[in-house]
Protein backbone atom coordinates (compact mmCIF):
# COMPACT_ATOMS: atom_id res chain seq x y z
CA UNK A 1 0.00 0.00 0.00
CA UNK A 2 1.78 3.11 -1.23
CA UNK A 3 -0.75 5.42 0.39
CA UNK A 4 0.17 4.22 3.87
CA UNK A 5 3.84 4.93 3.26
CA UNK A 6 3.04 8.37 1.85
CA UNK A 7 0.98 9.16 4.92
CA UNK A 8 3.88 8.36 7.21
CA UNK A 9 6.19 10.42 5.02
CA UNK A 10 3.98 13.50 5.15
CA UNK A 11 3.64 13.27 8.92
CA UNK A 12 7.39 13.03 9.25
CA UNK A 13 8.11 15.91 6.85
CA UNK A 14 5.66 18.27 8.53
CA UNK A 15 6.79 17.35 12.01
CA UNK A 16 10.45 17.98 11.21
CA UNK A 17 9.93 21.12 9.16
CA UNK A 18 7.74 22.76 11.79
CA UNK A 19 10.40 23.15 14.54
CA UNK A 20 12.99 24.02 11.91
CA UNK A 21 10.96 26.93 10.57
CA UNK A 22 9.99 27.97 14.09
CA UNK A 23 13.63 28.39 14.96
CA UNK A 24 14.41 30.13 11.68
CA UNK A 25 11.44 32.42 12.20
CA UNK A 26 12.60 33.30 15.72
CA UNK A 27 16.04 34.31 14.53
CA UNK A 28 15.29 36.04 11.22
CA UNK A 29 13.76 39.46 10.88
CA UNK A 30 14.65 43.14 10.85
CA UNK A 31 16.96 42.44 13.80
CA UNK A 32 18.98 39.30 13.15
CA UNK A 33 19.61 37.14 16.19
CA UNK A 34 21.76 34.09 16.72
CA UNK A 35 20.87 30.80 18.35
CA UNK A 36 22.77 31.68 21.52
CA UNK A 37 20.51 34.72 22.03
CA UNK A 38 17.78 32.24 22.91
CA UNK A 39 19.29 31.70 26.36
CA UNK A 40 22.02 34.31 26.88
CA UNK A 41 21.12 37.37 24.84
CA UNK A 42 20.91 40.96 25.91
CA UNK A 43 17.75 42.42 27.40
CA UNK A 44 16.80 43.80 24.02
CA UNK A 45 17.20 40.53 22.17
CA UNK A 46 15.25 38.75 24.90
CA UNK A 47 12.43 41.24 24.54
CA UNK A 48 12.43 40.84 20.78
CA UNK A 49 12.33 37.07 21.18
CA UNK A 50 9.79 36.58 23.91
CA UNK A 51 7.57 39.63 23.62
CA UNK A 52 7.56 40.13 19.87
CA UNK A 53 8.60 37.10 17.84
CA UNK A 54 7.54 34.12 19.92
CA UNK A 55 3.93 35.25 20.48
CA UNK A 56 3.76 36.30 16.85
CA UNK A 57 5.04 32.94 15.61
CA UNK A 58 2.65 31.03 17.85
CA UNK A 59 -0.26 33.23 16.80
CA UNK A 60 0.57 32.70 13.15
CA UNK A 61 0.88 28.94 13.55
CA UNK A 62 -2.35 28.57 15.51
CA UNK A 63 -4.20 30.77 12.99
CA UNK A 64 -2.84 28.76 10.08
CA UNK A 65 -3.76 25.48 11.72
CA UNK A 66 -7.28 26.63 12.60
CA UNK A 67 -7.93 28.12 9.16
CA UNK A 68 -6.73 24.93 7.45
CA UNK A 69 -8.76 22.53 9.60
CA UNK A 70 -11.92 24.65 9.31
CA UNK A 71 -11.41 24.62 5.54
CA UNK A 72 -11.26 20.82 5.56
CA UNK A 73 -14.37 20.57 7.76
CA UNK A 74 -16.37 23.07 5.69
CA UNK A 75 -15.41 21.16 2.53
CA UNK A 76 -16.78 17.94 4.02
CA UNK A 77 -19.93 19.67 5.29
CA UNK A 78 -20.63 21.12 1.85
CA UNK A 79 -19.28 18.02 0.07
CA UNK A 80 -17.26 20.38 -2.07
CA UNK A 81 -13.46 20.74 -2.19
CA UNK A 82 -13.79 24.35 -3.36
CA UNK A 83 -15.52 25.49 -0.17
CA UNK A 84 -13.38 27.74 1.98
CA UNK A 85 -14.49 29.93 4.88
CA UNK A 86 -13.09 32.94 3.01
CA UNK A 87 -14.58 32.15 -0.38
CA UNK A 88 -18.07 31.30 0.85
CA UNK A 89 -18.27 34.48 2.93
CA UNK A 90 -17.87 33.15 6.49
CA UNK A 91 -14.72 35.17 7.11
CA UNK A 92 -16.34 38.21 5.49
CA UNK A 93 -19.35 37.95 7.77
CA UNK A 94 -17.08 37.53 10.78
CA UNK A 95 -15.01 40.54 9.71
CA UNK A 96 -18.08 42.71 9.19
CA UNK A 97 -19.39 41.85 12.65
CA UNK A 98 -15.97 42.45 14.20
CA UNK A 99 -15.56 45.81 12.46
CA UNK A 100 -19.06 46.80 13.53
CA UNK A 101 -18.11 46.00 17.11
CA UNK A 102 -14.83 47.88 16.79
CA UNK A 103 -16.38 51.00 15.29
CA UNK A 104 -19.45 51.19 17.51
CA UNK A 105 -18.78 49.63 20.92
CA UNK A 106 -15.00 49.74 21.24
CA UNK A 107 -14.81 53.28 19.90
CA UNK A 108 -17.37 54.42 22.48
CA UNK A 109 -16.26 52.63 25.63
CA UNK A 110 -12.55 52.52 24.82
CA UNK A 111 -10.25 49.53 24.74
CA UNK A 112 -11.08 47.50 27.81
CA UNK A 113 -11.88 43.93 28.71
CA UNK A 114 -15.40 44.14 27.27
CA UNK A 115 -14.08 45.54 24.01
CA UNK A 116 -11.39 42.90 23.53
CA UNK A 117 -13.58 39.95 24.51
CA UNK A 118 -16.54 41.30 22.57
CA UNK A 119 -14.77 41.45 19.24
CA UNK A 120 -14.06 37.73 18.83
CA UNK A 121 -17.57 37.06 20.08
CA UNK A 122 -19.04 39.41 17.49
CA UNK A 123 -16.90 37.76 14.79
CA UNK A 124 -18.13 34.34 15.93
CA UNK A 125 -21.78 35.41 15.68
CA UNK A 126 -21.20 36.99 12.25
CA UNK A 127 -19.44 33.89 10.93
CA UNK A 128 -22.12 31.59 12.31
CA UNK A 129 -25.00 33.56 10.80
CA UNK A 130 -23.32 33.52 7.40
CA UNK A 131 -22.65 29.77 7.53
CA UNK A 132 -26.26 28.93 8.34
CA UNK A 133 -27.39 31.33 5.61
CA UNK A 134 -25.08 29.72 3.03
CA UNK A 135 -26.33 26.25 3.97
CA UNK A 136 -29.94 27.38 3.56
CA UNK A 137 -29.34 29.04 0.21
CA UNK A 138 -26.93 26.60 -1.44
CA UNK A 139 -28.47 23.30 -0.38
CA UNK A 140 -30.82 21.43 -2.66
CA UNK A 141 -32.11 17.86 -2.66
CA UNK A 142 -29.12 16.59 -4.59
CA UNK A 143 -26.55 18.36 -2.48
CA UNK A 144 -24.73 21.63 -2.76
CA UNK A 145 -23.48 22.87 -6.10
CA UNK A 146 -20.11 24.58 -6.42
CA UNK A 147 -21.64 27.32 -8.49
CA UNK A 148 -24.36 28.27 -6.00
CA UNK A 149 -21.91 28.01 -3.15
CA UNK A 150 -19.34 30.32 -4.71
CA UNK A 151 -21.95 32.74 -6.03
CA UNK A 152 -23.45 32.95 -2.56
CA UNK A 153 -19.94 33.64 -1.29
CA UNK A 154 -19.44 36.43 -3.81
CA UNK A 155 -22.71 38.05 -2.80
CA UNK A 156 -22.00 37.79 0.91
CA UNK A 157 -18.46 39.07 0.49
CA UNK A 158 -19.80 42.04 -1.50
CA UNK A 159 -22.30 42.83 1.24
CA UNK A 160 -19.62 42.47 3.91
CA UNK A 161 -17.20 44.69 1.96
CA UNK A 162 -19.86 47.35 1.52
CA UNK A 163 -20.76 47.17 5.20
CA UNK A 164 -17.13 47.45 6.22
CA UNK A 165 -16.57 50.39 3.87
CA UNK A 166 -19.62 52.13 5.33
CA UNK A 167 -18.43 51.54 8.87
CA UNK A 168 -14.97 52.83 8.02
CA UNK A 169 -16.60 55.98 6.71
CA UNK A 170 -18.31 56.44 10.07
CA UNK A 171 -15.24 55.79 12.19
CA UNK A 172 -12.64 58.21 13.50
CA UNK A 173 -9.17 58.24 12.01
CA UNK A 174 -7.61 56.20 14.81
CA UNK A 175 -10.11 53.34 14.49
CA UNK A 176 -9.91 53.59 10.71
CA UNK A 177 -6.17 52.93 10.77
CA UNK A 178 -6.55 50.01 13.13
CA UNK A 179 -9.34 48.44 11.11
CA UNK A 180 -7.55 48.86 7.79
CA UNK A 181 -4.32 47.23 8.94
CA UNK A 182 -6.11 44.49 10.78
CA UNK A 183 -8.21 43.56 7.76
CA UNK A 184 -5.13 43.05 5.59
CA UNK A 185 -3.99 40.29 7.89
CA UNK A 186 -2.18 41.83 10.79
CA UNK A 187 -0.01 39.72 13.04
CA UNK A 188 2.29 42.46 14.29
CA UNK A 189 0.32 43.24 17.40
CA UNK A 190 0.44 39.64 18.59
CA UNK A 191 -0.11 39.46 22.31
CA UNK A 192 0.22 36.48 24.63
CA UNK A 193 -3.46 36.99 25.36
CA UNK A 194 -4.47 36.28 21.76
CA UNK A 195 -2.06 33.32 21.61
CA UNK A 196 -3.67 31.83 24.70
CA UNK A 197 -7.18 32.32 23.33
CA UNK A 198 -6.38 30.49 20.09
CA UNK A 199 -4.41 27.84 21.98
CA UNK A 200 -7.38 27.18 24.24
CA UNK A 201 -9.77 26.96 21.29
CA UNK A 202 -7.40 24.60 19.46
CA UNK A 203 -6.88 22.36 22.45
CA UNK A 204 -10.58 22.04 23.14
CA UNK A 205 -12.11 21.93 19.68
CA UNK A 206 -9.53 20.42 17.31
CA UNK A 207 -9.89 17.02 19.06
CA UNK A 208 -13.67 17.42 18.82
CA UNK A 209 -13.45 18.00 15.07
CA UNK A 210 -11.14 15.01 14.65
CA UNK A 211 -13.62 12.87 16.58
CA UNK A 212 -16.20 13.64 13.90
CA UNK A 213 -13.84 12.66 11.05
CA UNK A 214 -15.41 9.24 10.39
CA UNK A 215 -18.89 10.77 10.25
CA UNK A 216 -17.60 13.49 7.90
CA UNK A 217 -16.36 10.72 5.58
CA UNK A 218 -19.84 9.21 5.49
CA UNK A 219 -21.35 12.64 4.90
CA UNK A 220 -19.44 12.70 1.60
CA UNK A 221 -21.74 9.87 0.41
CA UNK A 222 -24.62 12.34 0.61
CA UNK A 223 -26.70 13.45 3.57
CA UNK A 224 -29.41 10.84 3.09
CA UNK A 225 -26.99 7.95 2.63
CA UNK A 226 -25.00 9.10 5.69
CA UNK A 227 -28.22 9.25 7.71
CA UNK A 228 -29.06 5.70 6.58
CA UNK A 229 -25.64 4.57 7.78
CA UNK A 230 -26.40 5.86 11.26
CA UNK A 231 -25.01 9.41 11.17
CA UNK A 232 -27.16 11.98 12.94
CA UNK A 233 -26.64 14.43 10.09
CA UNK A 234 -28.58 17.44 11.39
CA UNK A 235 -27.00 17.36 14.84
CA UNK A 236 -23.50 17.02 13.41
CA UNK A 237 -23.98 19.80 10.90
CA UNK A 238 -25.18 22.16 13.60
CA UNK A 239 -22.34 21.32 15.95
CA UNK A 240 -19.69 21.61 13.27
CA UNK A 241 -21.05 24.90 11.96
CA UNK A 242 -20.86 26.32 15.48
CA UNK A 243 -17.31 25.07 16.02
CA UNK A 244 -15.99 26.25 12.65
CA UNK A 245 -17.68 29.64 13.07
CA UNK A 246 -16.08 29.95 16.49
CA UNK A 247 -12.67 29.11 15.07
CA UNK A 248 -12.98 31.40 12.05
CA UNK A 249 -14.41 34.18 14.22
CA UNK A 250 -11.56 33.90 16.70
CA UNK A 251 -8.89 33.86 14.00
CA UNK A 252 -10.44 36.75 12.06
CA UNK A 253 -10.77 38.87 15.17
CA UNK A 254 -7.13 38.21 16.12
CA UNK A 255 -5.32 38.45 12.79
CA UNK A 256 -7.84 39.81 10.29
CA UNK A 257 -8.54 38.33 6.90
CA UNK A 258 -6.02 35.74 5.74
CA UNK A 259 -7.39 33.99 2.68
CA UNK A 260 -6.86 30.69 0.89
CA UNK A 261 -5.19 28.74 3.72
CA UNK A 262 -8.37 26.72 4.24
CA UNK A 263 -8.54 25.98 0.54
CA UNK A 264 -4.94 25.20 -0.35
CA UNK A 265 -3.83 23.15 2.64
CA UNK A 266 -6.56 20.46 2.63
CA UNK A 267 -6.21 20.29 -1.15
CA UNK A 268 -2.51 19.47 -0.91
CA UNK A 269 -3.10 16.89 1.81
CA UNK A 270 -5.90 15.28 -0.24
CA UNK A 271 -3.67 15.10 -3.33
CA UNK A 272 -1.02 13.18 -1.44
CA UNK A 273 -3.10 11.13 0.99
CA UNK A 274 -6.63 10.96 -0.28
CA UNK A 275 -9.76 12.43 1.25
CA UNK A 276 -10.02 10.37 4.47
CA UNK A 277 -10.92 13.01 7.07
CA UNK A 278 -9.45 10.96 9.90
CA UNK A 279 -6.08 11.83 8.42
CA UNK A 280 -6.98 15.01 6.55
CA UNK A 281 -8.08 16.99 9.62
CA UNK A 282 -5.05 16.56 11.89
CA UNK A 283 -2.48 16.83 9.11
CA UNK A 284 -4.23 19.91 7.67
CA UNK A 285 -3.95 21.56 11.08
CA UNK A 286 -0.20 20.92 11.16
CA UNK A 287 0.43 21.79 7.53
CA UNK A 288 -1.67 24.95 7.88
CA UNK A 289 0.49 25.99 10.82
CA UNK A 290 3.61 25.33 8.76
CA UNK A 291 2.35 27.13 5.65
CA UNK A 292 1.36 30.30 7.49
CA UNK A 293 4.59 30.22 9.47
CA UNK A 294 6.56 30.19 6.22
CA UNK A 295 4.30 32.86 4.69
CA UNK A 296 4.91 35.07 7.72
CA UNK A 297 8.65 34.52 7.48
CA UNK A 298 8.59 35.52 3.81
CA UNK A 299 6.46 38.56 4.62
CA UNK A 300 8.99 39.72 7.19
CA UNK A 301 12.17 38.95 5.33
CA UNK A 302 11.48 39.76 1.70
CA UNK A 303 11.28 43.55 2.07
CA UNK A 304 13.07 43.87 5.41
CA UNK A 305 12.99 46.09 7.42
CA UNK A 306 9.53 46.75 5.99
CA UNK A 307 6.86 44.04 6.31
CA UNK A 308 4.34 42.85 3.79
CA UNK A 309 0.84 41.97 5.04
CA UNK A 310 0.68 38.21 5.52
CA UNK A 311 -2.68 38.09 3.71
CA UNK A 312 -0.87 39.29 0.60
CA UNK A 313 1.50 36.31 0.66
CA UNK A 314 -1.24 33.73 1.16
CA UNK A 315 -3.28 35.29 -1.66
CA UNK A 316 -0.21 35.16 -3.93
CA UNK A 317 0.14 31.43 -3.27
CA UNK A 318 -3.55 30.60 -2.91
CA UNK A 319 -4.95 32.52 -5.88
CA UNK A 320 -3.01 30.59 -8.54
CA UNK A 321 -3.60 27.26 -6.79
CA UNK A 322 -7.33 28.01 -6.76
CA UNK A 323 -7.23 28.81 -10.48
CA UNK A 324 -5.48 25.54 -11.25
CA UNK A 325 -8.03 23.63 -9.16
CA UNK A 326 -10.92 25.22 -11.07
CA UNK A 327 -9.27 24.57 -14.45
CA UNK A 328 -8.57 20.95 -13.52
CA UNK A 329 -12.13 20.30 -12.35
CA UNK A 330 -13.47 22.01 -15.46
CA UNK A 331 -11.41 19.76 -17.73
CA UNK A 332 -12.41 16.62 -15.81
CA UNK A 333 -16.10 17.39 -16.20
CA UNK A 334 -15.51 17.83 -19.92
CA UNK B 1 -41.83 -7.30 9.20
CA UNK B 2 -41.53 -3.92 7.53
CA UNK B 3 -44.94 -2.57 6.65
CA UNK B 4 -46.40 0.47 5.01
CA UNK B 5 -49.77 1.24 6.57
CA UNK B 6 -51.99 3.45 4.36
CA UNK B 7 -49.18 5.80 3.43
CA UNK B 8 -49.91 9.07 1.71
CA UNK B 9 -47.24 11.58 0.81
CA UNK B 10 -48.41 14.88 -0.60
CA UNK B 11 -46.02 17.42 -2.08
CA UNK B 12 -47.01 20.64 -3.85
CA UNK B 13 -50.66 19.56 -3.88
CA UNK B 14 -49.85 16.26 -5.63
CA UNK B 15 -50.11 12.86 -4.04
CA UNK B 16 -46.78 11.11 -4.60
CA UNK B 17 -48.11 8.22 -2.55
CA UNK B 18 -51.83 7.59 -2.26
CA UNK B 19 -53.00 5.30 0.51
CA UNK B 20 -50.25 2.74 -0.14
CA UNK B 21 -50.08 -0.37 2.03
CA UNK B 22 -47.65 -3.24 1.68
CA UNK B 23 -45.53 -5.64 3.68
CA UNK B 24 -41.97 -6.82 3.28
CA UNK B 25 -41.54 -10.21 4.90
CA UNK B 26 -38.34 -11.77 6.29
CA UNK B 27 -36.69 -14.28 3.99
CA UNK B 28 -38.38 -13.08 0.85
CA UNK B 29 -37.65 -10.90 -2.16
CA UNK B 30 -40.31 -8.31 -2.80
CA UNK B 31 -40.07 -6.53 -6.15
CA UNK B 32 -41.81 -3.26 -7.02
CA UNK B 33 -42.61 -2.63 -10.67
CA UNK B 34 -44.20 0.37 -12.31
CA UNK B 35 -43.72 3.12 -14.87
CA UNK B 36 -41.60 6.23 -14.23
CA UNK B 37 -43.20 8.51 -11.68
CA UNK B 38 -45.34 5.73 -10.21
CA UNK B 39 -44.03 6.51 -6.72
CA UNK B 40 -41.67 3.54 -6.33
CA UNK B 41 -38.74 5.58 -5.02
CA UNK B 42 -41.02 7.69 -2.81
CA UNK B 43 -42.40 4.49 -1.29
CA UNK B 44 -38.90 3.13 -0.70
CA UNK B 45 -37.69 6.38 0.87
CA UNK B 46 -40.78 6.57 3.06
CA UNK B 47 -40.21 2.98 4.19
CA UNK B 48 -36.59 3.94 4.96
CA UNK B 49 -37.73 6.87 7.11
CA UNK B 50 -36.20 9.48 4.79
CA UNK B 51 -39.58 10.93 3.86
CA UNK B 52 -42.21 11.50 6.54
CA UNK B 53 -45.64 10.30 5.48
CA UNK B 54 -48.43 12.87 5.70
CA UNK B 55 -50.95 10.13 6.45
CA UNK B 56 -50.32 6.58 7.64
CA UNK B 57 -47.23 5.11 9.26
CA UNK B 58 -44.29 2.83 8.63
CA UNK B 59 -43.86 0.01 11.10
CA UNK B 60 -40.49 -1.69 11.42
CA UNK B 61 -40.87 -4.86 13.48
CA UNK B 62 -44.04 -3.43 14.99
CA UNK B 63 -42.46 -0.14 16.04
CA UNK B 64 -43.01 3.17 14.27
CA UNK B 65 -39.92 3.90 12.18
CA UNK B 66 -39.72 7.43 13.58
CA UNK B 67 -39.23 6.03 17.06
CA UNK B 68 -35.95 4.39 16.09
CA UNK B 69 -32.73 6.21 16.91
CA UNK B 70 -30.53 6.92 13.91
CA UNK B 71 -27.95 4.29 14.85
CA UNK B 72 -30.49 1.67 15.93
CA UNK B 73 -32.26 1.99 12.58
CA UNK B 74 -29.02 1.71 10.60
CA UNK B 75 -28.48 -1.67 12.26
CA UNK B 76 -31.96 -2.92 11.37
CA UNK B 77 -32.43 -1.46 7.92
CA UNK B 78 -29.94 -0.97 5.08
CA UNK B 79 -30.73 1.08 2.01
CA UNK B 80 -29.11 1.64 -1.36
CA UNK B 81 -30.41 4.83 -2.93
CA UNK B 82 -30.64 5.36 -6.66
CA UNK B 83 -28.44 8.46 -6.80
CA UNK B 84 -24.85 8.16 -5.66
CA UNK B 85 -23.38 11.56 -4.76
CA UNK B 86 -19.85 10.65 -3.72
CA UNK B 87 -17.37 12.86 -5.57
CA UNK B 88 -14.18 12.58 -3.52
CA UNK B 89 -11.20 10.41 -4.56
CA UNK B 90 -11.51 7.67 -1.94
CA UNK B 91 -10.08 4.27 -2.78
CA UNK B 92 -12.72 1.65 -3.53
CA UNK B 93 -11.73 -0.26 -0.39
CA UNK B 94 -12.30 2.86 1.72
CA UNK B 95 -15.80 3.36 0.27
CA UNK B 96 -16.70 -0.29 0.86
CA UNK B 97 -15.39 -0.09 4.44
CA UNK B 98 -17.72 2.83 5.17
CA UNK B 99 -20.44 0.19 5.43
CA UNK B 100 -18.81 -0.98 8.65
CA UNK B 101 -19.56 2.30 10.43
CA UNK B 102 -22.92 1.29 11.95
CA UNK B 103 -21.60 -2.05 13.21
CA UNK B 104 -18.54 -0.36 14.70
CA UNK B 105 -16.14 -3.03 13.44
CA UNK B 106 -12.48 -2.86 14.36
CA UNK B 107 -10.02 -2.26 11.55
CA UNK B 108 -8.98 -5.88 10.88
CA UNK B 109 -12.60 -7.03 10.86
CA UNK B 110 -13.51 -4.12 8.58
CA UNK B 111 -10.86 -5.24 6.14
CA UNK B 112 -12.09 -8.82 6.26
CA UNK B 113 -15.70 -7.78 5.62
CA UNK B 114 -14.65 -5.40 2.84
CA UNK B 115 -12.60 -8.11 1.13
CA UNK B 116 -15.48 -10.55 1.32
CA UNK B 117 -17.94 -8.01 -0.10
CA UNK B 118 -15.58 -6.94 -2.88
CA UNK B 119 -15.04 -10.56 -3.89
CA UNK B 120 -18.80 -11.17 -3.95
CA UNK B 121 -19.26 -8.29 -6.39
CA UNK B 122 -16.09 -8.98 -8.35
CA UNK B 123 -14.40 -5.63 -7.63
CA UNK B 124 -11.49 -7.05 -5.64
CA UNK B 125 -9.12 -5.97 -8.43
CA UNK B 126 -10.33 -2.36 -8.05
CA UNK B 127 -9.67 -2.20 -4.29
CA UNK B 128 -6.91 0.42 -4.54
CA UNK B 129 -8.41 2.37 -7.43
CA UNK B 130 -9.65 5.96 -7.06
CA UNK B 131 -13.44 5.71 -6.86
CA UNK B 132 -14.01 8.81 -8.98
CA UNK B 133 -12.24 7.18 -11.96
CA UNK B 134 -14.57 4.15 -12.06
CA UNK B 135 -17.27 3.52 -14.65
CA UNK B 136 -20.94 3.84 -13.66
CA UNK B 137 -21.40 0.10 -13.21
CA UNK B 138 -18.20 -0.27 -11.18
CA UNK B 139 -19.31 2.59 -8.90
CA UNK B 140 -22.67 0.91 -8.43
CA UNK B 141 -20.99 -2.39 -7.52
CA UNK B 142 -18.77 -0.52 -5.05
CA UNK B 143 -21.84 0.84 -3.27
CA UNK B 144 -23.49 -2.59 -3.32
CA UNK B 145 -20.36 -4.00 -1.67
CA UNK B 146 -20.60 -1.22 0.94
CA UNK B 147 -24.17 -2.34 1.59
CA UNK B 148 -23.06 -5.98 1.93
CA UNK B 149 -20.62 -4.88 4.63
CA UNK B 150 -23.36 -2.97 6.43
CA UNK B 151 -25.73 -5.96 6.47
CA UNK B 152 -23.08 -8.45 7.57
CA UNK B 153 -24.30 -7.92 11.13
CA UNK B 154 -27.88 -8.40 12.18
CA UNK B 155 -29.54 -6.08 9.64
CA UNK B 156 -32.84 -7.72 8.73
CA UNK B 157 -34.24 -5.43 6.03
CA UNK B 158 -32.60 -4.35 2.79
CA UNK B 159 -34.10 -1.78 0.42
CA UNK B 160 -32.55 -1.46 -3.04
CA UNK B 161 -33.51 1.26 -5.51
CA UNK B 162 -32.46 0.12 -8.99
CA UNK B 163 -29.24 -1.61 -7.91
CA UNK B 164 -28.70 -3.02 -11.40
CA UNK B 165 -28.46 0.41 -12.99
CA UNK B 166 -25.45 0.55 -15.37
CA UNK B 167 -24.31 -2.97 -14.38
CA UNK B 168 -23.41 -5.37 -17.18
CA UNK B 169 -25.19 -8.71 -17.66
CA UNK B 170 -22.58 -10.92 -16.03
CA UNK B 171 -22.56 -8.82 -12.89
CA UNK B 172 -26.34 -8.42 -12.86
CA UNK B 173 -26.44 -12.17 -12.33
CA UNK B 174 -23.85 -11.84 -9.54
CA UNK B 175 -25.98 -9.16 -7.86
CA UNK B 176 -29.14 -11.26 -8.13
CA UNK B 177 -27.26 -14.22 -6.64
CA UNK B 178 -26.18 -12.02 -3.74
CA UNK B 179 -29.79 -10.96 -3.22
CA UNK B 180 -30.81 -14.62 -3.18
CA UNK B 181 -28.10 -15.31 -0.57
CA UNK B 182 -29.41 -12.43 1.53
CA UNK B 183 -32.99 -13.68 1.52
CA UNK B 184 -31.77 -17.22 2.24
CA UNK B 185 -30.19 -15.81 5.42
CA UNK B 186 -33.71 -14.84 6.47
CA UNK B 187 -33.41 -11.17 5.63
CA UNK B 188 -36.10 -9.28 3.74
CA UNK B 189 -35.27 -7.52 0.48
CA UNK B 190 -37.33 -4.84 -1.25
CA UNK B 191 -36.14 -4.29 -4.80
CA UNK B 192 -37.04 -1.71 -7.43
CA UNK B 193 -36.11 -2.84 -10.97
CA UNK B 194 -37.32 -2.27 -14.51
CA UNK B 195 -36.50 -5.70 -15.91
CA UNK B 196 -39.78 -7.63 -15.99
CA UNK B 197 -38.23 -11.01 -16.86
CA UNK B 198 -35.76 -10.71 -14.02
CA UNK B 199 -38.56 -9.78 -11.60
CA UNK B 200 -40.66 -12.73 -12.72
CA UNK B 201 -37.72 -15.08 -12.39
CA UNK B 202 -36.43 -14.10 -8.94
CA UNK B 203 -39.24 -12.43 -6.97
CA UNK B 204 -41.26 -14.10 -4.24
CA UNK B 205 -43.78 -11.26 -4.22
CA UNK B 206 -44.40 -8.51 -6.75
CA UNK B 207 -46.16 -5.20 -6.23
CA UNK B 208 -47.32 -3.12 -9.18
CA UNK B 209 -47.53 0.64 -8.72
CA UNK B 210 -49.03 3.44 -10.76
CA UNK B 211 -49.63 7.15 -9.96
CA UNK B 212 -48.74 6.75 -6.30
CA UNK B 213 -51.14 3.86 -5.81
CA UNK B 214 -50.56 0.16 -5.30
CA UNK B 215 -52.29 -1.54 -8.21
CA UNK B 216 -51.77 -5.13 -7.21
CA UNK B 217 -49.65 -7.37 -5.02
CA UNK B 218 -49.17 -11.09 -5.48
CA UNK B 219 -46.93 -13.94 -6.56
CA UNK B 220 -45.20 -13.60 -9.97
CA UNK B 221 -47.73 -16.07 -11.41
CA UNK B 222 -50.65 -13.91 -10.26
CA UNK B 223 -49.24 -10.53 -11.18
CA UNK B 224 -47.08 -11.04 -14.24
CA UNK B 225 -49.87 -11.33 -16.81
CA UNK B 226 -49.20 -9.71 -20.20
CA UNK B 227 -52.57 -7.93 -20.22
CA UNK B 228 -52.09 -6.49 -16.70
CA UNK B 229 -48.57 -5.36 -17.53
CA UNK B 230 -49.57 -3.89 -20.90
CA UNK B 231 -52.24 -1.86 -19.13
CA UNK B 232 -49.82 -0.73 -16.40
CA UNK B 233 -47.01 0.32 -18.73
CA UNK B 234 -49.34 1.62 -21.46
CA UNK B 235 -47.53 -0.40 -24.09
CA UNK B 236 -48.20 -3.87 -25.51
CA UNK B 237 -46.12 -6.43 -23.64
CA UNK B 238 -45.66 -10.04 -24.75
CA UNK B 239 -44.61 -13.09 -22.82
CA UNK B 240 -42.91 -16.37 -23.66
CA UNK B 241 -40.85 -19.00 -21.92
CA UNK B 242 -37.36 -19.77 -23.07
CA UNK B 243 -35.53 -22.76 -21.56
CA UNK B 244 -37.96 -22.71 -18.67
CA UNK B 245 -37.36 -19.04 -17.87
CA UNK B 246 -39.97 -16.28 -18.22
CA UNK B 247 -39.26 -13.72 -20.91
CA UNK B 248 -41.21 -10.47 -21.27
CA UNK B 249 -40.79 -8.21 -24.28
CA UNK B 250 -42.39 -5.11 -25.79
CA UNK B 251 -44.49 -5.79 -28.87
CA UNK B 252 -44.47 -2.29 -30.25
CA UNK B 253 -42.60 -1.76 -33.46
CA UNK B 254 -40.49 1.31 -33.97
Amino acid sequence: MSRARLKAGVWLAVLTLLPFFMLLSLLKGSAALSVTDLWQGSDLSRRILYELRLPRILLVMLSGGLLAITGAVVQALFRNPLADPGLIGVSGGAALAAVAWQVTVSATIGAGVVASFGMPLAAFVGGMLVTFMVIRIARSASGISSLTLLLTGIAINAIAAAGIAGLKYLSDSMTLRQVTFWLMGNVQGASWWSVLTLLLISMVFVPVLIRYAAQLNLLLLGEQQAYLLGVDVKAIQQRLVLITALMVGAVVSMVGLIGFVGLVVPHIVRLINGPDNRFLLPISFLLGALLLLVADLVARVVASPAELPIGLITALIGGPVFLVMIAYRQRERG
Amino acid sequence: MLSAESLSVIRHGRALLDNASMEVKPGSLHVILGPNGAGKTTLLKTLAGLIAADIGRVALEGKNIEEYSVSERSLTLAVLLQEQLLDFPFHVREVVSMGAYPIGAVFSQQNYLADKAMTALDIQHLADRDYTTLSGGEKQRTHLARLLVQISAKTAYVLLDEPLKAIDLKHQVAVMQQIRTITNQGKAVLLIVHDLSLAAQFADTITLMDSGRIVMTGTPAQVMQPDILSELFQTPIGFTEVLGQPLFFTRSTI
